[in-house]
């Protein structure tokens, strides 16, 4: 059933630097992540992309970056699954 | 704060009957979630989920046409989110792990007070 979210996980993980990633439904639950990414970020990246949205109304859904030292943290709704993606910085 | 949480219940569910230690909560929660009764379902849900085989469970979600009910065990100590159904099911189970220990304090402090005479 989840082969196709599988498939595409495992392209995402297949991209130069990236970490790992994890993706959500709509009740922030987690539907697939990657063995470094915990599970129960599911919840709080959600709600992050949530409270993002409601910054401009016009922008329904935003593509959010954390960005740290070594790391960044893409996230993206897209229908009803948030998906986010960590990657390296070179 | 998630906005479309409307509870949040800890209750001490291993003495008979159950002792609500704490609660906070908006105007807008039904009244029924507030009863004794439906606060102490989740020992015995639980319970009846070891049935399956798959151990035992430790938080249980509800979906209901306009709420949504998750209910955990800490370590005997029952925690009850009543959300609305927009209510962040993922935010609730991620925030319960940083509530975990503030509400360990709490029980502790509970059974010291209930132990006075």
């Amino acid at each position: 059933m989840e082969a196709n979210l599988e498939a595409e996980l495992y392209e995402i993980m297949k991209t130069d630097g990236v970490t790992g990633a994890i993706l959500s439904d709509e009740h922030g639950l987690c539907l697939l992540a990657s063995p470094d990414v915990k599970p129960e970020m599911a919840g709080i990246l959600s709600a992050i992309v949530q409270h993002a949205s409601m910054i401009d109304n016009r922008n329904e859904n935003p593509v959010i970056n954390f960005e740290g030292d070594s790391r960044q943290c893409l996230i993206k709704k897209e229908g009803s699954v948030t998906t986010a993606i960590f990657k390296k910085i070179s | 704060m998630n906005q479309n949480l409307i509870g949040l219940y800890p209750r001490q569910y291993e003495e008979i009957p159950s002792r609500l230690i704490g609660q906070m909560s908006d105007d807008k929660i039904p009244e029924t979630a507030l009863m004794p009764s439906f606060l102490s379902t989740f020992g015995l849900a639980s319970l009846q989920g070891t049935k399956l085989g798959m151990g035992e469970s430790t938080t249980s979600i509800c979906m209901y046409g306009s709420y949504q009910v998750v209910q955990m065990d800490l370590e005997g100590l029952s925690l009850t989110f009543v959300g609305s159904t927009e209510c962040n099911t993922g935010h609730i189970l991620a925030i319960s792990k940083e509530l975990y220990p503030v509400l360990l304090e709490l029980r502790t402090k509970t059974e010291f007070d209930a132990s006075q005479p």
